[in-house]
C-alpha cells in the first residue's frame, strides 16, 4: 500500500512493510549506537508517538515546573557570590543609607549582588518572582486537579506526591527569603522561633535544636542555606520526577468530549508537537518572570535594613505562601491555658501548628476519603467539570474562601491603611468572616453548580433557543428551539454526573436479620456525608436525552441539525 | 474492584460505541483511514485542516511570521550582550537601575520571540489532526498477578522468615536500633535550653542604656509622652542573643495616669515605667507607642498592651501582659534597674508557669 | 426703526425712561458706596500677615485675630480649649507651625485623626499664630534652619538604625506610613519637609510620642531627617517599587500579572484550531 504524505513538491518513494517511507541511513545508525546499548528503540517507538490532550488548564502544573528550572539557573548563579556568614561586618559599599553600619556577612553579599555585580539584581529579582510563580502555579494547579477529580485512582500517589511538594516549596521559599538576613525576613524567623516555642514539652528543646541555641544563634542561616540550596531542592527534584514519570506512564486525563472515553487518550503527539508547547510554554514562563523583574521591584531588602532584634517595620507581611499563616495567627483570639506549672500557648499552637497540621493531613488524605463516601473505586481518566460534581466543587470552593480569608487577614493593616478602614474592625471582620463566609460559599457554589447542571440538562435534551418565533395554525406562539450539535453535548460531560446514592443494603433484610454495616456508626455517618454530597434528581449513566421531560413537550416544533437526532419526549 | 459494576454510578459508563458522531462515522479507535496518514503514527480520529492546510501561501506566511519572531529574539539576545556590556561597572543605583532595565527587557523580548515562533509553529505549520491513543490496562492479567504474588511468596518462603520467629525479631531489633544512632548524632545541633528561655542580662543596679548611643538615661531626658529604648550594656557588647531577650521600653506617663499592680508599686519611678520590648506572642520588638491612648501596638500581630495597667493585653493574640522591669534612679539622677524581671520575657513555652 | 412717543403700555416714554435712569443711578450709589467702603476699610485695616520687622508685639495680634476667626470656634476663645479641641496653652510654636504648615488644622470634620491637607494660611499668617500660642505659654519654638537641615556631616547611616528603632514601627521601614488602632495612622513621610520632620519629632503631634532634645539630639534628629530624604531621593534600581509597601502588592502582582498572564498564553497554545472554510 503507498502512502502519499502532504506538502507540495515532496516525491513519493517506495514503502517498508510498515507502509511508512523508509528512515534515512544517518538516523538509523544514530538510533542504533544508542540502542545496541541501552535498548531503547523499542521505548522510542512507543514514547515519542505517545499522544497528550490538549487543553489550556493541563498546563497550570508547566509554570511550576518550568518556574523550578527556572530557579535552579539562577540560583545556581546566586551561590556562586552569596556568603551565608552571621559574622559582622561593615558596609562600605555603594548603598549611601547604609555605609558605615554593621551587617552580617549574608546582608553585605546580599547588598553586593545587587548592586555591585553585574546581572546580579535582575537575576536576583529573576530568583523570587520565579518562586512567587512557583508557589501560585502549584497552587493553580492542585486547584485544577482538585475541581476535576484527577486526584481518583490511580492518580493517588501523584497528589500525595504533590501535597508533599507544596509543603516542601512552601519551606524553601521561606528559607530562600530569610536568607539574605534582613529586618523583614529576620521578623519572621523570630515569629518561627517563638511558634516552635509554643509546642507543648518539647518546643524549647526543638527551638535550641533547629536553631542551634536561643533565638537567634550563630548557626541559623548557614542552616537556611543547607535546608536552601541541597536538601530541599534534592528531595524537590526526587519528588517532581516521579511525579513527572508516573503522569506519563498513566498518561493525562482528558475533558469529556466527542471521541474521548474513559480508556483512550485523544489529543497531539508528544514528538514533535508537544514537546513545541510545552518547550515553547518555558519560554513564555521565562520571558513573564524576565519581564516582571525588570520592571517591578521585589524583595529591595536595602529598604529594610540589616536584621536588629530590637527593631521592627509597620506592615511586616511575609510571602504570599506564607500570608494565611500570618493572618491565621493575627485572627486567633488570646486563648491560652496554665496547668500544673506549665503553660499551653493556644494562641499560637492552633494557627500555626495545628490549622497547618490539620489542612495538609486533609490535603492528603482527601481522594481516599472521597473514595469511601461516594464508594467509588473504579479508575477514572475523564476530567469532571467542576458544576458535575457539586458536593466536591462545593466544598473546594469553601476551603479556598478560608485560605483566601486568611490570606487577607495576613494584610489586614496594609489594607486598614490604604482603604482607611479601623484596624481592629479588620481583625473583627476576617474573625467573623472565618466562621461565617465558609459555609455561605459552599451552599452558593454547591446551588450554582446544580443550576448550571440542569442548564445543561435542559439544553442538551431542549436545545437552545433560535429567538425565530413561529405561529401555529391554532394561533400559539412558540420559539424554534434549535438541537445542540452533538459535539457540544458531548463536551458537557452529561454521563459523568455526580448522581444519587448508590443502592445500600437494607436495614432490616428479608430473614428480619439487622444489617451489621448499616447500623454501625461510621457506616452512618458515611452515608450521611454521601447523602448530603449528592443531588437526588440527576441520573449519572444517560446521555442526557432521557431526563423524564416528556410532559409538555408534544407540540414542540424542534430543528434538526445536520444529520443529529433528537426526540421531543423521547 | 470491577469497573462497571452495577452498584457503582460513578464508574465510568461502558463505551458508547453506537453514538453518532457529526462526520456520521463510528468514534472507534480503529485506524482512520486516509490518504495523507502516516501508518507509524497513531491513528487520527479528527482531521482538522486549518487555513495554513488548504492554501500553501498562507503557510507560507505563517512561516515568515514564525521566522520573525525568532529574528527578534535574536536581536533581544544581541540586545542583552551589549547591555551587559556597555555598562563596565556600576557606579550609583542609576546605573544599577538602567542595567536592571535594559539587561531584563532585552532578556524577555529574547525568550517572547522565542516563545511566540515555537508556539505559532505548532499552531499554524504542524499538523493539528486530533490522534488516538488506547490507554492501557495498568493493571496485569489474573494470571499474572497471581504468578506475581506466587512469586513474593516463594521468595518469603525461601528466607524462611515464616518459621524462623528468633531470626526476624532479632533482624527487627537489629535493624530497628539505626534509628537511634539517627537520632542521637542530632543532639548538639544546639545545647539545651536550660534556664535561658526564663533569663535574660537584667540585674539589680544595671544602667538604662539607650540603644543607640549607650549612653544612660537621665531623669528629665524623656518628656512627658516620650518613650525610648534601653538596654544593660552597650548593643556592641552584648550578643544577638541577648540582644533578642534585652530591649526594654522606657515610658514616661503623664503624672498620676500609672496605676501599678498590687505590689509593684515601687517598680516605677515618678510616672516612667520600664516593660520588655519583645512581644509575649511570638517575639516581635514591639516599638509602637500610641501616646494619647497609652497603648503599646505590636505591629505583627496586632497585641496592644495597656501601659498604665501594667501592659495587660486588651486586643489581639497576646495571652499575657509584658513584663515589667522594677526601676528607679541612682544617685548621679541615672535610671537603674532595681531587679531582674520576675518572669520569663517573650513568647510562652512550655515551661513556663 | 421709528419711535413712539408711548409705550405699548401708554406710559409717556419720556417718564420710563427718567425711571429707569433713576433706578440705574440708585444702583450706582450703592456700587459706589460699597466699594468706597471696601477702599476705605482696606486702608484702615492692616493687610492680615504683614507685621513690620522686628515688631512681635503686631506679630502676636495679628496672629490672635487669626486665632479668633480659624481656631477659636474648637480651642476656645482664650486657647482654654473644648469640647472639640485640646488647650493650646504650653503647646509651643513649633505645634502651631507643624499642625497649619501640613494643613492638619484647621480639621475639615471632627473624626479620629486630623490628616494633612492643603495649608490654608500663608506662611507670614503662620507664624503670626504661632507668635500669640506661643506668648499663651511656654513650648517648643520652632526651629531655625541650622537646626532642622542636615548638613554634609550627617550620618545617614545612623539616622537609619535610629528611624528603625524609633519610627519604623509606625511609619514603615522607610516611612511609608502605616495603620494604628482607634482609628489613627502614622502617614507617610513622603510630603513632610525637614522642618515639619523636625518638628515633629520635638512636639508628638496627636497620638505620635515626643522625642525631646534630651532624649533624641538636634545632632540626631538631623540624622534622621537625612535618612528619611536620602531613602526617598534613592532610585528604585528594581524598578516600579509598589508603594514600598512589601510582600503584599508584590504576591497580588505575581497573581493577577504572572499568572494571569500565562493562563493568557496557555489559553493561546490551547486554543482550538482554525478550520479552513
Amino acid at each position: 500500500m503507498t502512502t502519499t504524505r502532504p506538502g507540495p513538491g515532496t516525491a513519493t518513494p517506495a514503502a517498508d512493510a510498515n507502509g511508512a517511507k523508509p528512515a534515512p541511513k544517518v538516523v538509523k545508525k544514530a538510533l542504533g549506537e544508542v540502542d545496541s546499548r541501552f535498548g531503547t528503540a523499542g521505548f522510542l517507538k512507543r514514547n515519542l508517538n505517545k499522544v497528550f490532550p490538549d487543553h489550556w488548564s493541563f498546563m497550570l502544573g508547566e509554570i511550576a515546573l518550568y518556574s523550578f528550572v527556572i530557579l535552579l539557573l539562577t540560583g545556581t548563579f546566586l551561590t556562586f557570590f552569596f556568603r551565608p556568614g552571621t559574622n559582622e561586618v561593615i558596609y562600605q559599599g555603594q548603598y549611601i543609607p547604609l555605609r558605615g553600619l554593621k551587617m552580617t556577612e549574608a546582608f553585605q553579599s546580599t547588598l553586593r549582588i545587587s548592586f555591585d555585580i553585574r546581572g546580579g539584581l535582575i537575576i536576583r529579582q529573576i530568583h523570587h518572582w520565579a518562586a512567587l510563580l512557583f508557589m501560585a502555579a502549584i497552587v493553580a494547579h492542585c486547584c485544577r486537579i482538585f475541581f476535576t477529580g484527577a486526584f481518583r485512582k490511580p492518580r493517588e500517589t501523584n497528589w500525595l506526591i504533590g501535597v508533599g511538594l507544596i509543603s516542601l516549596g512552601l519551606l524553601e521559599g521561606f528559607a530562600g527569603y530569610s536568607l539574605p538576613d534582613d529586618l523583614l525576613s529576620g521578623t519572621g524567623l523570630r515569629i518561627a522561633y517563638g511558634i516552635v516555642e509554643s509546642i507543648p514539652v518539647v518546643g524549647s528543646y526543638l527551638g535550641s535544636f533547629v536553631f542551634g541555641g536561643q533565638f537567634p544563634g550563630p548557626d541559623f542561616i548557614p542552616r537556611l542555606f543547607t535546608i536552601h540550596i541541597l536538601l530541599v531542592p534534592g528531595i524537590l527534584l526526587a519528588l517532581i520526577t516521579a511525579h513527572m514519570l508516573i503522569m506519563w506512564h498513566q498518561k493525562h486525563t482528558q475533558w469529556p468530549a466527542e471521541h474521548r472515553t474513559n480508556t483512550n487518550v485523544v489529543g497531539a503527539p508528544f514528538y514533535p508537537a508537544f514537546m513545541a508547547k510545552t518547550g515553547g510554554f518555558f519560554f513564555a514562563t521565562f520571558a513573564v518572570t524576565a519581564a516582571l523583574s525588570a520592571l517591578v521591584q521585589i524583595n529591595p531588602v536595602w529598604l529594610y535594613g540589616p536584621y536588629n532584634p530590637t527593631q521592627v517595620g509597620a506592615g511586616s507581611q511575609p510571602d504570599f505562601y506564607i500570608g494565611w499563616l500570618e493572618g491565621s495567627l493575627r485572627m486567633m483570639p488570646n486563648f491560652e491555658t496554665h496547668v500544673a506549672g506549665h503553660t499551653i500557648s493556644w494562641n499560637v499552637l492552633i494557627p500555626a501548628v495545628v490549622l497547618p497540621g490539620v489542612l495538609f493531613t486533609a490535603m492528603a488524605l482527601y481522594p481516599f476519603l472521597e473514595a469511601w463516601v461516594t464508594r467509588d473505586y473504579s479508575a477514572h481518566n475523564i476530567c469532571d467539570r467542576p458544576r458535575n460534581r457539586p458536593g466536591r466543587t462545593a466544598l473546594g470552593v469553601a476551603v479556598l474562601t478560608e485560605l483566601g480569608i486568611l490570606l487577607l487577614a495576613g494584610g489586614n493593616d496594609v489594607l486598614a491603611d490604604r482603604f482607611e478602614v479601623s484596624l481592629y474592625a479588620t481583625t473583627w471582620i476576617f474573625r467573623v468572616a472565618f466562621i461565617v463566609a465558609p459555609p455561605i460559599a459552599f451552599m452558593l457554589t454547591r446551588r450554582i453548580c446544580l443550576g448550571l447542571q440542569h442548564r445543561d440538562a435542559h439544553s442538551a435534551l431542549h436545545g437552545y433557543e433560535t429567538g425565530r418565533i413561529v405561529m401555529l395554525a391554532d394561533g400559539e406562539f412558540i420559539e424554534v428551539e434549535s438541537a445542540l450539535p452533538d459535539e457540544a453535548v458531548a463536551r458537557m460531560g452529561l454521563e459523568y454526573r455526580q448522581g444519587p446514592p448508590p443502592a445500600l443494603e437494607p436495614l432490616v433484610d428479608d430473614h428480619g436479620v439487622r444489617s451489621r454495616r448499616r447500623h454501625n456508626p461510621i457506616e452512618r455517618v458515611r452515608g450521611r456525608i454521601g447523602a448530603y454530597l449528592y443531588e437526588p434528581d440527576a441520573q449519572p449513566h444517560t446521555n442526557g436525552h432521557a431526563n423524564g421531560h416528556a410532559d409538555g413537550h408534544a407540540g414542540e416544533l424542534t430543528e434538526d441539525s445536520g444529520d443529529h437526532e433528537l426526540n421531543a419526549g423521547e | 474492584m470491577t469497573d462497571h459494576s452495577a452498584d457503582n454510578p460513578y464508574a465510568p459508563p461502558p463505551e458508547d460505541t453506537t453514538r453518532a458522531t457529526s462526520a456520521g462515522t463510528v468514534a472507534t479507535a480503529e485506524a482512520h483511514p486516509a490518504s495523507d496518514h502516516n501508518p507509524v503514527r497513531p491513528p487520527i480520529i479528527e482531521r482538522i485542516t486549518r487555513p495554513q492546510d488548504a492554501d500553501p501561501r498562507r503557510a507560507n506566511r505563517a512561516e515568515r511570521a514564525i521566522a520573525l519572531a525568532f529574528l527578534i529574539s535574536a536581536a533581544g539576545t544581541v540586545a542583552f550582550i551589549v547591555s551587559y556590556l556597555a555598562v563596565p561597572s556600576l557606579n550609583n543605583l542609576h546605573d544599577v537601575h538602567v542595567s536592571n532595565l535594559l539587561l531584563g527587557l532585552s532578556l524577555t523580548v529574547s525568550l517572547a520571540g522565542l516563545a511566540f515562533g515555537i508556539i505559532g509553529w505548532v499552531k499554524w505549520l504542524m499538523p493539528a489532526h486530533e490522534l488516538v491513543q488506547e490507554r492501557h490496562e495498568l493493571a496485569a492479567a489474573d494470571a499474572d498477578l497471581e504468578t506475581a504474588a506466587q512469586v513474593v511468596m516463594a521468595g518469603l518462603e525461601e528466607t524462611g522468615l515464616a518459621r524462623r520467629s528468633l531470626l526476624k525479631s532479632t533482624l527487627g531489633l537489629a535493624l530497628g536500633l539505626f534509628a537511634l544512632p539517627a537520632v542521637l548524632l542530632l543532639r548538639d545541633l544546639g545545647p539545651l535550653p536550660r534556664k535561658t528561655l526564663s533569663t535574660t542580662q537584667w540585674k539589680a543596679g544595671l544602667l538604662l542604656l539607650n540603644a543607640e548611643t549607650g549612653l544612660p538615661v537621665r531623669l528629665g531626658d524623656l518628656e512627658i509622652g516620650s518613650f525610648t529604648t534601653v538596654l544593660p550594656a552597650k548593643a556592641d557588647d552584648m550578643n544577638e542573643e541577648d540582644l533578642s531577650k534585652a530591649p526594654v521600653l522606657l515610658i514616661r506617663l503623664e503624672p498620676g495616669l500609672n496605676k501599678p499592680a498590687a505590689g509593684r508599686e515601687n517598680w516605677a519611678y515618678q510616672d516612667h515605667v520600664a516593660y520588655s520590648k519583645i512581644c509575649t506572642h511570638v517575639g516581635c520588638p514591639i516599638g509602637l507607642y500610641q501616646k494619647q491612648s497609652h497603648k503599646l501596638l505590636c505591629p505583627c500581630h496586632q497585641s496592644t498592651f495597656d501601659v498604665p495597667r501594667a501592659c495587660k493585653v486588651v486586643f489581639g493574640p497576646a495571652a499575657r501582659a509584658l513584663p515589667q522591669l522594677p526601676i528607679s534612679v541612682n544617685s548621679s539622677g541615672e535610671f537603674i534597674a532595681t531587679a531582674s524581671f520576675d518572669q520569663p520575657v517573650g513568647p510562652s513555652f512550655w515551661e513556663r508557669s | 426703526m421709528t419711535r413712539r412717543s408711548t409705550t405699548a403700555a401708554g406710559q409717556p416714554r419720556r417718564v420710563r425712561r427718567s425711571r429707569l435712569r433713576r433706578r440705574l443711578a440708585g444702583y450706582a450709589v450703592i456700587v459706589g458706596s460699597l466699594a468706597g467702603v471696601g477702599t476705605v476699610y482696606s486702608f484702615v485695616t492692616a493687610a492680615p500677615g504683614v507685621a513690620a520687622a522686628g515688631d512681635p508685639t503686631q506679630s502676636v495680634l495679628q496672629g490672635k485675630s487669626l486665632y479668633l476667626q480659624g481656631c477659636s470656634s474648637c480651642h476656645g476663645l482664650a486657647a482654654e480649649g473644648g469640647t472639640d479641641g485640646p488647650s493650646l496653652v504650653g503647646v509651643g510654636a513649633a505645634a502651631v507651625d507643624f499642625q497649619v504648615s501640613t494643613g492638619r488644622m484647621p480639621v475639615r470634620q471632627q473624626e479620629a485623626e486630623a490628616r494633612r491637607k492643603p495649608n490654608s494660611y500663608t506662611p507670614d499668617e503662620i507664624a503670626n499664630l504661632a507668635a500669640y500660642v506661643a506668648s499663651l505659654g511656654s513650648g517648643p519654638a520652632v526651629p531655625a534652619d541650622s537646626q532642622y537641615t542636615p548638613g554634609s556631616d550627617a550620618d545617614m547611616a545612623l539616622g537609619g538604625t535610629l528611624f528603625r528603632t524609633n519610627c519604623s514601627a509606625c511609619h514603615n521601614f522607610v516611612g511609608a506610613g502605616g495603620a494604628l488602632a482607634y482609628g489613627k495612622s502614622a502617614p507617610s513621610l513622603s510630603k513632610a519637609t525637614d522642618k515639619q520632620m523636625y518638628e515633629a519629632m520635638v512636639t508628638g503631634p496627636g497620638t505620635m510620642p515626643l522625642f525631646g532634645d534630651r532624649q533624641l539630639t538636634p545632632d540626631q534628629k538631623r540624622d534622621i531627617i537625612s535618612y528619611v530624604k536620602g531613602v526617598k531621593s534613592t532610585p528604585d534600581p528594581g524598578g516600579f517599587n509598589l508603594g514600598r509597601v512589601g510582600a503584599v502588592p508584590e504576591g497580588l502582582v505575581a497573581w493577577l500579572a504572572g499568572i494571569g498572564a500565562l493562563a493568557l498564553f496557555a489559553m493561546w497554545i490551547g486554543a482550538r484550531a482554525r478550520r479552513a472554510t
